[in-house]
């Protein structure tokens, strides 16, 4: 390595580093700030191991639904050329523009209309877990969508033309030519709506309320400890947000991430 | 089949899986209704530890479940606007009043009172004895916001009329929405000073209160109401005899330092 490039890469390590830097001081001042004794009542807690079941649950299903969507949705997008295309992404993006409260608020106000009580008779959604779960996904799929769309931008359509003149259709194209390519995006996607949908706040708390045991996800369980003026335990419930969210992060890439899927 | 339908394909089996464990799973979750009748409570977050004890206890005796909602009592009334519930526990009479007035409400019954105090940290460092102390420089106070906590409300009304809130209020260096933030600045140590319940600072422990003769005089009665929208009165009035019985519920809320309302003090509207 010669002297410039050393410098350089120093640069870039220097710039980084104040970033990574401040993200461990943060964790620092948490774990110095949360008692030990905090964990251990934590762990024992009944509404903090449902609290922790329904967000794991809730947001893989969120990105499970999501991914359905924001795949062919973003190669729509990507692909496909119809009047209205301009309008119809800037549409799709307002879930990113919009402070998520907004979107819970809107759920709210559409599941009060008349044409959807039938519906909500035999199936409960608003402040019931359906709620946590399509609230979730509201916000969580235009995360994905825009991820999918850029990366099968990034694709040149000239492998599925390929593949088109070989005899492949275009779904098969897209089944066994493009989504392969698109494995990264696949994975970006991914663990970007995940990660979203397992801290997501603001509309769940909204459409789905703040009720113990039933729709008490893990960033509604901090809300209730903090405005119960239990910091202490508002704190140890994010560490243990924070370790989980990172060990699955990991555990995905790791896993999924090296393997040729 | 390719391989990215198998893995699109067992996405769903997987959706499939976790929708069966919600069905089945622990909690009071899943996609049932409950199987007994239901109260919903919206409950002002301050009293969201007393009103837990009283819920355990009414659900172990009545088999019913209780639906608690938690927020501000100025958020939680707005929400009344969009949704149903049976009743609505406010920490301030005023909001009571205002529910009353917008017609949600069918009966207001208050049960417990507080009034305001200055919160600081255990031990006093600042040495803070009087409304005067909080306008002292490099003495950080929080307040909480007279449009958004009923708290702030009382204690403006308290001492706009010998003009001691603009100063105080121009000197704030923070204005919160609800008492438990103001609490959390002081407890955090981002503020000296703070205007709280007296019950918010029971709650803490590392809080003390420096009693204000001025906010003595006036009283914020914490009271619950019967919600129109609420179907069942039995159950709404076995809820309310409960909280109001002197061996239950009063003895729950005099443990957390309220002051209750005796019988013959309890103006119930209408």
């Amino acid at each position: 390595m010669n002297q410039s490039d050393r410098k350089f890469w120093w640069a870039l390590g220097f710039l980084g580093g104040v970033y990574v830097l401040l993200l461990a001081m943060l964790l620092l001042a948490d774990l110095q700030y949360a008692r030990v004794s905090e964990f251990a009542t934590l762990v024992e807690s009944p509404e903090l191991r449902y609290s922790l079941w329904l967000s794991l649950i809730s947001s893989l299903m969120s990105t499970i639904i999501a991914m359905w969507i924001a795949v062919p949705l973003g190669y729509l997008l990507s692909r496909a050329q119809f009047r209205g295309k301009g309008f119809l992404d800037a549409f799709v993006d307002i879930p990113i523009i919009v402070p998520p409260v907004v979107i819970g608020l809107s759920l709210v106000i559409l599941f009060r209309q008349s044409f959807l009580r039938p519906f909500d008779d035999w199936l409960p959604v608003a402040f019931h877990v359906p709620a946590v779960i399509l609230a979730q996904c509201t916000v969580v799929t235009a995360f994905a969508t825009r991820t999918m769309r850029s990366t099968f931008d990034d694709l040149s359509p000239r492998q599925e033309q390929v593949a088109m003149t070989l005899g492949c259709s275009r779904a098969q194209a897209f089944w066994a030519v493009v989504l392969p390519s698109a494995r990264t995006g696949l994975l970006t996607a991914g663990t970007l709506a995940w990660a979203r949908a397992f801290g997501e706040f603001g509309p769940v708390l909204m459409f789905a309320g703040a009720i113990e045991r039933k729709t008490e996800v893990m960033p509604v369980s901090i809300y209730l400890q903090l405005s119960s003026g239990d910091i202490e335990t508002a704190v140890a419930i994010s560490l243990v947000m924070i370790s989980v969210a990172v060990s699955v992060l990991l555990l995905v890439r790791s896993t999924v991430g090296s393997r040729a899927i | 089949m390719f391989r990215y339908q198998k893995y699109a394909v067992a996405s769903l089996v997987i959706l499939a899986g976790l929708i069966t464990a919600l069905a089945f799973g622990p909690g009071r979750g899943g996609f049932r209704r409950e199987r007994g009748p239901v109260l919903t409570l919206f409950c002002a977050a301050g009293v969201r530890e007393p009103i837990r004890e009283v819920i355990e206890r009414f659900e172990r005796e009545t088999g019913a479940t209780v639906e608690a909602r938690f927020a501000g009592s100025g958020v939680l009334l707005s929400s009344l606007r969009l949704e149903e519930a049976d009743l609505y526990l406010a920490a301030d009479r005023g909001y009571l009043e205002q529910a009353q007035e917008r017609g949600l409400t069918t009966r207001i019954v208050p049960f417990a009172r507080q009034h305001p105090v200055i919160a600081v940290r255990t031990g006093n460092p600042h040495q803070i004895q009087s409304l005067a102390d909080l306008t002292r420089e490099k003495i950080r106070v929080t307040l909480p916001d007279p449009e958004r906590a009923a708290i702030g409300r009382i204690a403006k009304a308290l001492l706009e009329s010998q003009s001691h809130w603009e100063p105080i209020w121009r000197h704030a260096i923070l204005q919160r929405a609800t008492v438990n933030d103001v609490a959390n600045d002081v407890k955090l140590e981002s503020a000296d000073a703070g205007v709280v319940w007296n019950t918010t600072a029971a709650q803490y422990p590392e809080l003390d209160a420096v009693e204000i003769p001025d906010f003595k005089s006036a009283d914020s009665e914490i009271g619950i109401a019967v919600l129109k929208t609420s179907q069942q009165a039995e159950l709404t009035q076995r809820f309310i005899d409960e909280l109001l019985d002197p061996e239950i519920g009063q003895q729950i809320f005099a443990r957390y330092g309220y002051d209750l309302i005796s019988h013959e003090q309890r103006k119930v509207t209408p």
